[in-house]
């Protein structure tokens, strides 16, 4: 599988929060292991899910200068789970950002239902983690994340959309 | 890729603890994404190692009576450094408590003596068959194959 588990932004405001979705759906293999006979979107890769929204989130803050990592989950809390054929809507707020790391709350909701709140704290490794050599490009914000993060460059905040 | 964190069962003591190790390969296809230049064991999956581990302490526990063992709760899941193509991780998981429908745990993962991640966590154990009762046939086909994946994994 790929490593990318959000599909779209669907609200983007500048260093303040940000909403993305994602499609689960029964293409995706790992589901087929979790479980056989019964899949469900792995209550983990939800919280990748919201590293991913929120990182996206304190990158552009940044500029894509920093190298953001997810250095702590704070708490992640789930009231339901996710089945292939569900959309989740990821929220994302900045709680409080400096040069060397970042907290967010999040919040997973399907069809306005909730699934989960996951608070997070990133590291910006380079301002950090001293000893440690990292590659001098940044690998955090590569390629991968261009189709995502590109209406969010060009012409800022996209309006909220129908994601149906 | 497949969903399966943990390599192999290395010590269990029922209804208590269990050590278990995943060797990390660059032939696993994420790594590509995470990240290109700089290949690591994503931290979420570090998460679900410790959570696979201790799901198979509540499994064992009850003699597989649930078919689901999710993660209800995590907090202050730290990352203290990575986890590299070529390492292998050992995750050692202790229960704190072990109830019919629910459980919690402390646990971590070192590799090469050094800290990768720490983590407390508690998970909920129910049947479908418990909101439906059309869903027994359902659970009795995931505890068969969660049952197969303990042998794969315990060399039982």
């Amino acid at each position: 599988m790929r490593w990318i588990w959000i599909d779209k932004f669907v609200a983007f405001d500048s260093g303040k929060c940000a909403s993305a979705i994602k499609n689960v759906t029964l293409a995706e293999e790992h589901l087929h292991d979790h479980f056989p006979g019964f899949p469900m979107m792995p209550e983990t890769l939800m919280i990748e899910a919201m590293a991913q929204t929120a990182g996206i989130l304190v990158g552009q803050a940044m500029d894509f200068k920093e190298k953001v990592i997810l250095a702590k989950i704070r708490k992640a809390v789930f009231h339901d789970f996710v089945r292939p054929g569900d959309t989740i809507r990821l929220d994302a707020q900045i709680e409080s950002i400096t040069q060397e790391a970042a907290g967010t709350t999040g919040r997973i909701t399907r069809d306005g239902q909730p699934i989960a709140e996951v608070d997070l704290m990133f590291s910006h490794i380079d301002q950090n983690l001293a000893g440690k050599t990292f590659p001098k490009e940044n690998f955090v914000f590569t390629g991968m994340f261009e189709s995502l993060v590109r209406d969010i460059i060009a012409g800022g905040a996209p309006a909220e959309s129908e994601h149906r | 890729m497949r969903f399966i964190l943990i390599d192999k069962v290395l010590s269990l003591e029922p209804g208590n603890a269990i050590v278990t190790a995943k060797s990390l390969s660059l032939a696993e296809e994420y790594l590509a994404d995470h990240f290109p230049t700089f290949p690591v064991l994503p931290g979420v999956l570090l998460l679900e190692g410790l959570v696979e581990s201790a799901s198979w302490l509540v499994r064992l526990a009850s003699d597989f009576a649930h078919s689901m063992v999710l993660l209800k709760q995590a907090g202050n899941v730290k990352y203290k450094s990575f986890l590299a193509p070529g390492s292998r991780i050992e995750y050692t998981v202790t229960a704190k408590t072990l109830e019919a429908d629910a459980s919690s745990f402390s646990g971590y993962g070192q590799a090469d003596g050094e800290r990768i991640v720490e983590a407390r966590f508690a998970l909920r154990h129910f049947n479908l068959a418990d909101r439906d009762p059309a869903m027994a046939r359902v659970d009795k086909n995931v505890i068969e194959s969660m049952r197969q994946r303990w042998r794969l994994l315990s060399n039982d």
